[in-house]
């Protein structure tokens, strides 16, 4: 069908979006032009990442994995260490998070007893407020950053996978777990409360077994990150498995890496497994 | 379109087919209204007219080919000649009128054809011609989710006259409409079918407009043919038969 | 005995074993050579470095990591659509590429494209990509499967079926997850530069490694401001369209 008809009195037709189309698509292309200068991309680079000899041999190298019973001891061993350093991070994140938790949690605080919706003391919501704003920053510089800091401090190894992981988890755990506290039905806390229970007693009669089955929930699943996290701070000498893959990486033994990859996703896979079993165990 | 169904079974489960046994001719350029109770098997008839569904035994021949003994490239462009439209309007809801509508030609579109349809569509003018036999000219760039449900009811039928099938499937037109829009979409459907000579089979739930407008009405109940006749030769008796258990329309 | 008692019982044990295989030096803070250093990068930290030349190189390095992850994200959207339309047999591809972690994929391209921001962009690229595949996987399989099933009908073909039927359906959720990824990958592609990829994470791999911890504390306090703004950004964008 073509569109001019001689006898037409309509005026012709104009596709509102055509515009702005135009321009986003116009936009959209500068922008990747840039950006594309600006990360130095290099298409050439890739081409030349299979075709030159260095890449290439370390690629190769891959296969077959490195399977002397040394290095699999030694490979094992640090992946036990990952596991034990996202432990021991949770454990302190929860020692950090679940009080700051308590105190955020409004229904626990006595002074807005029987005053629990015009809030409680101007103290107290202070004092919330800047524990907030102390979680977001926990929570937001990226934990990588963190164990780059404190390996400066306190050395290479896994101390400062440790702290990193309890640092940033702690935030995060706070802030969860305050949601989760505030989100629980009020009423068998405040009539503990109002028997003259202490407020950890009301917690834990009242408050804690309505929610157990997401703190474990959300508590299993932070385990799970936390055990990736120990692999990644593991390259900036945090310990563990990562720190094991970078000190291969930089003698290019390509076997070795490749050992070690096999082995992460089988930790994964264990972690998620644990955390699956360790929920329908819980609920 | 001339379609030849022989000794069909059809339906979505291969133990109980909706349809048993059922024979139909239709020549090309026949207008049939498809009446019947719920569950009679209307919706999975159209499907097996369309080439949508399988038979579980007997044949579909469309112009004398059987389209499930081709090779399925072969069938799919056969489905260019067919044209469905479902009763719910089949339209993604953010997207636009004049969009939609263009839709309804993709199988005759080329690579870049369609790429540019989808970008900046063409052929504005033609589009909301069509729109206009609906009273929907002023909705061409109108989102569809925007729109009230007898307005996506009708751009769903801008799509199927936007096609350029030669068998057009109907399924429950007529149900977002209310009495005369529904008259003038039945007005305009089967006008546009006598123009283009096309083959036009729909279903109904209204039996007063099914035999109004259409010269052939086939009752359907339980997967079986209850009557084929035209609309003088039925009888209320007929009509009560067929809905038996379901209050008529 | 009642299966929550050996979960906490196991947990215990696992704390405990974690606590003794490890050598945790936490008290090495105490110590007077680790404390007075501590005290010494504290005050130092306290006083960021915002001498102009400096903060014009803070600025560089920004630019690269919003472009780092920008671009990444926007070649795994790409890439993930791709994957998400030729569905067949691709899950497991997916999960290789979503399990490796960003900073492990950086690593090994570094070695093949050699230092820079190429590296991060590309790791971040291909981690996800396997994530937003997935996504996108899933959208496409929870949408409502009417208008791509009456395009079928019809007789178009799949790629006329994607374009005209499925994308504009998940649209909407394609684009909330891509902007929420990008919301991660700026924090990202902040941390890669310290195994060399360039961006602000290498300008604090490199002032730490000098001990200035002024200049450290202006480029996390840049990251800070870096990482809200993208999220407000993005927040914004994501508001403006649902």
């Amino acid at each position: 069908m073509t569109s001019t008809r001689l006898a037409d009195p309509s005026p012709a037709l104009h596709d509102p979006a055509s515009r702005g189309r135009f321009i986003l698509g116009v936009m959209l292309f500068i922008s990747i032009w840039e950006m594309g200068r600006l990360t130095e991309f290099d298409v050439n680079g890739l081409w030349g990442a299979v075709t030159d000899p260095a890449p290439r041999a370390f690629l190769l190298g891959f296969f077959p994995p490195a399977h002397s019973a040394e290095f699999l001891k030694l490979a094992l061993l640090e992946t036990w260490r990952t596991i034990a350093i996202a432990s021991c991070g949770m454990f302190f994140a929860g020692l950090v998070g679940v009080p700051i938790a308590l105190v955020l949690t409004r229904v626990l605080s006595l002074s807005a007893l029987g005053n629990l919706e015009n809030g409680s003391g101007w103290i107290s919501e202070r004092v919330r407020q800047f524990l907030r704003y102390v979680m977001i920053f926990l929570r937001s510089v990226p934990e990588l950053i963190w164990a780059l800091l404190l390996v400066r401090v306190v050395g290479l190894g896994p101390t400062a996978g440790v702290l990193a992981i309890a640092i940033t988890y702690s935030g995060m755990l706070g802030k969860v777990y305050a949601e989760i506290f505030e989100s629980v039905n009020r009423e068998p806390t405040l009539a503990l409360l109002n028997q003259g229970a202490s407020r950890l007693q009301a917690f834990a009669f009242g408050l804690l077994p309505q929610c157990s089955d997401e703190l474990i929930s959300y508590t299993v699943y932070r385990w799970e990150c936390a055990v990736r996290s120990s692999v990644v701070l593991g390259f900036v000498g945090a310990g563990g498995l990562g720190q094991q893959m970078d000190l291969s990486m930089k003698m290019f033994a390509g076997n070795e890496v490749c050992t070690l990859l096999i082995l992460f996703v089988v930790l994964v896979a264990v972690a998620d497994w644990t955390s699956q079993i360790l929920r329908k165990v819980w609920g | 379109m001339r379609i030849e169904l022989q000794d069909i079974s059809a339906g979505l489960h291969p133990t109980q087919p909706i349809l048993q046994h059922l024979s139909i001719q239709i020549e090309r350029g026949e207008q049939i209204a498809l009446i019947g109770p719920s569950g009679a098997g209307k919706t999975t008839l159209l499907h097996l007219l369309g080439l949508a569904l399988a038979p579980q035994s007997g044949q579909v021949l469309h112009d004398g080919r059987d389209g499930w003994r081709m090779a399925s490239g072969a069938r799919h462009q056969e489905r260019a000649r067919i044209m469905i439209a479902p009763q719910t309007p089949p339209l993604p809801p953010r997207q636009r009128v004049v969009t939609a509508v263009q839709a309804g030609r993709l199988a005759h579109m080329g690579f870049w054809a369609s790429l540019r349809a989808w970008l900046a569509p063409r052929d504005l003018h033609e589009v909301q011609t069509l729109l206009a036999e609906f009273d929907l000219a002023d909705k061409l760039f109108e989102r569809v989710d925007r729109l009230s449900g007898g307005e996506r009811q009708r751009v769903g039928l801008a799509r199927l006259a936007w096609s350029k099938a030669d068998l057009w499937l109907v399924d429950e037109p007529l149900a977002a409409l209310d009495p005369v829009r529904a008259r003038q979409a039945m007005q305009v459907m089967t006008r546009w079918a006598s123009e283009r000579e096309l083959t036009l089979i729909a279903s109904f739930h209204q039996v007063d407009l099914a035999l109004e407008f259409f010269p052939r009405v086939i009752g359907l109940r339980e997967g079986t043919i209850f009557f084929d006749a035209a609309p003088q030769d039925i009888q209320k008796q007929d009509l009560e038969a067929l809905f038996e258990n379901e209050p008529l329309q | 005995m009642n299966g929550r008692v050996i979960a906490i019982l196991s947990l215990i044990a696992l704390v405990i074993c974690s606590f003794v295989s490890l050598d945790l030096k936490l008290f090495s803070f105490f110590e007077p050579d680790s404390f007075t250093s501590m005290v010494r990068f504290m005050s130092e930290f306290l006083h960021p470095d915002v001498q102009p030349a400096f903060l014009f190189k803070i600025a560089a390095a920004s630019a690269e990591t919003i472009a780092m992850s920008a671009l990444s994200t926007l070649i795994a959207a790409f890439l993930g659509l791709l994957i998400a339309f030729k569905a067949r047999g691709v899950r497991p591809l997916l999960n290789v590429l979503r399990a490796v972690p960003e900073l492990v994929w950086a690593s090994l391209l570094l070695i093949a494209v050699g230092l820079g921001p190429f590296a991060g962009t590309l790791a971040l690229a291909l981690h996800t990509s396997g994530v937003l595949g997935r996504l996108y996987l899933e959208a496409f399989e929870n949408q409502d499967p009417g208008p791509a099933w009456a395009l079928s009908a019809s007789g178009a073909s799949s790629t006329q079926i994607f374009f005209f039927a499925s994308l504009p359906q998940a649209l909407p959720q394609l684009v909330s997850y891509t902007l929420y990824r990008w919301e991660n990958n700026i924090r990202a592609a902040s941390a890669l530069g310290v195994v060399g990829a360039g961006g602000l994470g290498q300008m604090l791999s490199f002032h730490l490694g000098l001990f200035q911890m002024n200049k450290a504390a202006s480029v996390i306090a840049a990251t800070l401001i870096l990482v809200t703004v993208v999220d407000a950004f993005s927040d914004t964008i994501r508001r403006r369209l649902g």
